[in-house]
C-alpha cells in the first residue's frame, strides 16, 4: 500500500457529486469522486512507496485528537443544555433535577464530560512533546469519546422529552452530527480491535517466544527460567500510580490494582486464544474497553490533582469538580470490574450460535 | 470468498499490520504498557499547562473565533441549507 496525491487537474479524475446529502454535519461537504484509468507520476508519491497505512494512520493520529476536542466541546453543550432543562422544567411539584434518574444522567455528563477534556489534554500534549509513538492513545481518546457522546446526546435528549424530537432546535441536530464519529475516521469496532491487538503484541511476542524455547528444551531453558521468574515476580507487584493529594491514594491504589489485573487478564487471553486471538473480537473489546477506562482514570486523577495541588479555582468551582472527578474515577472502576468478570464467565458461545 | 482465500487475506493483512507495528519503537507507552500490567506515569504526570503567554494567546484566539461564530454563523441555517453562505465565509 503507498500513499499518493492526486490533483483534481489530472486527467482522468472526476467530481461525480459534489456534496451527497448527508444525515449531519452538513455544512461539510462530501462528495463522490471517480478515477478513471489515472496515471499518477512517481513524483507525487507520498512518503516511502510501500508505507501507505503508516502514512495514514500518522494522519489520522492528528485526526483522532480533533475528535476528542470535538466531543469534549459538544458534550459541554449537551451538559448546559441538559443542566439549564432539569433545573427549571417542574413535573409532578419538583423540578426534573430533583428526580433520581435525572440525577443520574447528569452526574454520568458531568463525569464523562470532565474525562474526556482530561484525556484530550493528555493525548495532545503526548504529541506536542514530540513522542515518537501515541497511535494507540489516539484510537483510545478517539473511540472513548465518540461513545460516550452518543450517549450523552441520547441522555441530553431524554431530559428534555418530545420537546426535543422536533426539526430545528439543537439537540435534534447535534444528534444527527454527534453519530457520524462512531464511524469516521476508523470505524470503533476496528479501532476497538486495533487497540487491543497493538496491545497484547508485546506479551503475545513474549508468550511466543517462551513457547518456543519450550519446543528446544536444552537451548530454551534460560528463556523459560527468565520468564518462570518474571511471573512470580509479577504476581506479587502492582504498578505504582503516586499522587500528590493524599485525598486521591484510595482511587490511584484501586487504579494500580486495576492495571495488574488487567496484564494478568491479556496473559490469560493469550493463554487461552493463542494466534485465534485475532479473530476473538469479543474478548478483544472487553480488554480494550478496560484499557480505555483505565487510561481514562489515570488522565482524570491527574487532572484533578493538579487542580487541587495549584488551587487557582474558586472554593466552590474545585468542590464541584472533586465531586465530578470522584464520581467518574468510582463509575469507571466499576465498568473494569465488570468486564473483568465477563472476560471470564460469559456466553460468547451462545452468542454466536444465534448471531450466525 | 472460499476459506484458503480468506486465509491468504487474513495472513497478508496481518503481514502488513505487523510490518506497521514493528516500525514503531518499542518504548513503552501508557497504552501498551497498560497491557503489561504497567503504568507508565511521566505520560500521565503532571497534568499538561500552557504557559501562561501560551495561555493568553490561545484564550484570545478563541474568543475571536467565539465572536466570528456568534455573528456571522447560524448553525440552523447551515443544516437547513446544507452550506454555509458565503457572505459568511466572506467575513474570515
Amino acid at each position: 500500500m503507498t500513499a499518493f496525491l492526486v490533483t483534481p487537474d489530472m486527467p482522468g479524475f472526476e467530481v461525480v457529486e459534489a456534496r451527497m446529502p448527508k444525515v449531519g454535519i452538513r455544512g461539510t461537504a462530501t462528495a463522490r469522486l471517480a478515477f478513471e484509468n489515472m496515471r499518477v507520476p512517481a513524483a507525487n508519491i507520498l512518503g516511502p512507496l510501500g508505507k501507505g497505512l503508516k502514512v495514514a494512520l500518522t494522519v489520522l493520529d492528528f485526526g483522532r485528537t480533533t475528535f476528542g476536542a470535538c466531543c469534549t466541546g459538544a458534550a459541554k453543550t449537551c451538559l448546559r443544555l441538559a443542566g439549564e432543562h432539569a433545573r427549571t422544567r417542574r413535573q409532578f411539584g419538583r423540578t426534573l433535577a430533583e428526580f433520581e434518574l435525572v440525577q443520574k444522567k447528569l452526574a454520568r455528563m458531568a463525569a464523562w464530560t470532565y474525562a474526556m477534556e482530561a484525556m484530550t489534554t493528555i493525548t495532545a500534549s503526548l504529541i506536542d512533546r514530540g513522542l515518537e509513538d501515541y497511535m494507540l492513545e489516539t484510537a483510545m481518546l478517539k473511540v472513548y469519546s465518540t461513545e460516550v457522546l452518543w450517549t450523552m446526546v441520547n441522555d441530553a435528549f431524554q431530559i428534555h422529552g418530545g420537546a426535543a424530537y422536533f426539526t430545528d432546535k439543537p439537540l435534534e441536530r447535534m444528534l444527527r452530527d454527534a453519530r457520524i464519529n462512531q464511524i469516521g475516521e476508523g470505524a470503533n469496532e476496528v479501532l476497538t480491535s486495533f487497540i487491543a491487538l497493538t496491545g497484547l503484541r508485546g506479551p503475545g511476542l513474549r508468550l511466543k517466544s517462551v513457547a518456543d524455547a519450550a519446543r528446544r528444551p536444552w537451548s530454551g531453558w534460560r528463556i523459560i527460567g527468565r520468564f518462570v521468574w518474571d511471573q512470580v515476580a509479577y504476581r506479587l507487584q502492582t504498578p505504582s500510580v503516586s499522587v500528590r493529594s493524599p485525598s486521591l491514594r484510595p482511587a490511584a491504589d484501586e487504579l494500580s490494582r486495576h492495571i495488574h489485573r488487567l496484564g494478568l487478564a491479556a496473559q490469560r487471553t493469550l493463554f487461552r486464544h493463542r494466534e485465534e486471538v485475532v479473530e476473538r473480537q469479543l474478548d478483544q473489546e472487553r480488554l480494550a474497553w478496560i484499557a480505555m477506562e483505565l487510561f481514562a482514570s489515570a488522565c482524570v486523577l491527574s487532572r484533578i490533582e493538579s487542580e487541587i495541588i495549584e488551587s487557582r479555582l474558586p472554593a466552590d468551582e474545585l468542590d464541584r469538580r472533586v465531586k465530578t472527578a470522584s464520581y467518574f474515577l468510582s463509575m469507571s472502576a466499576r465498568r473494569v470490574d465488570d468486564e473483568l468478570k465477563v472476560l471470564k464467565h460469559n456466553d460468547n458461545v451462545q452468542l454466536r450460535a444465534a448471531g450466525t | 470468498m472460499n476459506t484458503s482465500e480468506f486465509r491468504q487475506q487474513r495472513e497478508q493483512q496481518m503481514q502488513q499490520a505487523e510490518e506497521l507495528l514493528a516500525s514503531v519503537p518499542e518504548r513503552l507507552g501508557i497504552g501498551k504498557g497498560l497491557f503489561w500490567g504497567q503504568f507508565v506515569a511521566d505520560w500521565i504526570f503532571p497534568y499538561p499547562r500552557l504557559s501562561d503567554a501560551e495561555q493568553s494567546r490561545v484564550d484570545q484566539s478563541l474568543m475571536e473565533l467565539k465572536q466570528f461564530c456568534d455573528q456571522h454563523l447560524d448553525p440552523e441555517q447551515i443544516d437547513r441549507e446544507a452550506d454555509i453562505s458565503r457572505d459568511a465565509l466572506a467575513h474570515r
